[in-house]
């Protein structure tokens, strides 16, 4: 297992422009991350039509700073049009268009968001393996591995087998703790004490252990007979989202793990993530001979911007000292 | 007055020194704008863009020389070119990117007075796979620029008999 780096860790630091895309490189790189992930539509102003430069660029950077083009996270405006949705031929474009990018970057994955339909994959594997392109869904919150909307990707896929085709399984999927960031953060917003206090220990109650997934869309009915207004309510919808599923999920379908998405929000003290199992989830991954990248993905700013105490880059920084330590490479 | 609000980003979305009074070509101050960076971490075609509603120094309520600015009589200005917010609906082929300042127009005869405001902005973006737009609300305490961009900006009369300029 190696390490790398997505992009989306910087998303603050980049859209306040205190890092520019070639500066995320090197700061990734600088952790000992070789991979890079990349989201066009945050750091590469332009995309779709990106010239030629660019690219040299991007290729450059890449050999400067000894970094691998890995992934290109790709998102599906279905809402392009106003009240008028992409079809699927809309929908098969917008994806083709996106693999000649990921073709373009070097990138031998390409992320899709978890809704895009299994019909548009299909059509665009064929095109896909003519650029190279390894056409990975995003297995996310609220879904998860044994998700039927899941499997019924994993069927379609399975027409074409895992080289051309697979999946990334979001370490959000694996939620065991409740993010106590997020609880702080819906405190000051002015989430009610014993609203935040019940939800978080509600949470706690149903996930971790080997049972699972968890299904706790009744915390809105919860937050309701309490007395909730709006924005507890909101914010039991938003904790309702994460979820726990067992980590031995991931075993019944390694043939299909490209890559990983290692989602973090909060590194402790000791160096571990606060709320996701990390050693739990590398001896899986390990125990199903997994040889890909760890992709760290932080999103820790979410709920600590309203206060200016983002450190993206630190944050992966000690996000990426975990994982050296867990995979065991030598300090 | 609502309690507070989860939405994404908050304050980064309104720029600390992004109020300032716009003044017709000859001299009279027509109304003020805000800048903005997108509410939302990625860029995305204008067409997504489905409108903002701006408040200043108040929420909800009437409030004494308030401003409520609804999605109509805002004016998107970005690169150079101002925008009606129906005007996006089309365009595919332009992007607010992620971080990238735009500004909000708005019509208000005298602008607002010096000083510190309250300034809150909602940002409606269909980046969701259904129709329903997704929410930001930005809030800051910005204080009312002196002299900035009062003469750069090409401001064509109040909403909705105002023609856009390219």
């Amino acid at each position: 297992m190696r390490r790398a780096v997505s992009f989306y860790s910087y998303q603050q630091t980049y859209y306040l422009r205190e890092l520019t895309l070639e500066q995320c490189v090197q700061t990734a790189v600088a952790t000992g991350a070789k991979g890079i992930e990349v989201i066009a539509e945050q750091m590469m102003p332009g995309f779709p039509d990106l010239d030629d430069t660019f690219y040299a660029s991007w290729h450059e950077w890449m050999e400067r700073y000894g970094a691998i083009p890995l992934v290109h996270d790709m998102f599906l405006d279905v809402q392009l049009h106003r009240g008028r949705p992409l079809d699927l031929n809309g929908q098969f474009e917008m994806l083709r268009r996106d693999i000649r990018h990921a073709s373009r970057l070097g990138c031998q994955y390409l992320r899709m968001v978890v809704t895009t339909p299994p019909e548009v994959v299909a059509r665009a594997i064929p095109y896909a393996a003519e650029q190279s392109v390894v056409l990975l869904l995003e297995v996310h919150t609220p879904w998860h591995v044994e998700h039927e909307w899941i499997q019924r990707h994993l069927e379609v896929y399975s027409r074409f087998g895992p080289e051309v085709c697979g999946i990334i399984p979001d370490f959000g999927i694996f939620v065991a703790r409740f993010p106590r960031l997020q609880g702080e953060y819906a405190l000051r917003s002015g989430v009610r004490p014993e609203i935040v206090r019940h939800v978080m220990d509600v949470y706690d109650a149903a996930s971790g252990t080997a049972s699972g997934p968890t299904d706790l869309s009744f915390l809105v009915t919860d937050v309701l007979q309490l007395g909730g207004e709006p924005i507890d309510v909101a914010f039991a919808k938003e904790a309702s989202r994460h979820v726990w599923s067992n980590p031995s999920t991931l075993l019944d379908v390694m043939p299909y793990v490209h890559h990983v998405h290692a989602k973090f929000w909060e590194m402790t003290d000791d160096g571990d993530e606060y709320s996701i199992p990390y050693t739990e989830l590398i001896e899986t991954l390990r125990a199903g001979q997994y040889d890909g990248y760890l992709a760290s993905e932080y999103e820790g700013q979410l709920w600590l911007r309203d206060i200016d105490e983002v450190d993206e880059i630190g944050a992966v920084r000690r996000h990426q000292d975990m994982l050296a330590r867990l995979l065991n490479e030598p300090g | 007055m609502n309690r507070g609000d989860l939405s994404m980003y908050q304050h980064h979305t309104i720029l600390p020194g992004g109020l300032a009074n716009i003044a017709d070509r000859d001299g009279t101050v027509t109304g003020f704008r805000v800048q903005v960076r997108i509410g939302f971490p990625r860029g995305m075609p204008l067409s997504m863009v489905e409108g903002f509603e701006v408040y200043v120094d108040h929420d909800n309520g009437p409030a004494t020389d308030a401003v409520h600015a609804a999605p109509t009589d805002v004016l998107f200005r970005l690169r150079g070119r101002t925008y009606r917010i129906d005007d996006l609906a089309d365009i595919v082929d332009q992007r607010w990117e992620m971080g990238e300042v735009a500004e909000l127009l708005i019509a208000r005869a005298g602008g607002l007075t010096p000083g510190l405001h309250i300034v809150t902005v909602t940002q409606f973006l269909r980046v969701g796979p259904t129709p329903e737009p997704a929410k930001t609300v930005g809030r800051r305490l910005v204080e009312l620029s002196a002299d900035v961009g009062v003469a750069t900006l090409e401001w064509n009369g109040p909403p909705p008999s105002l023609t856009v300029k390219e």
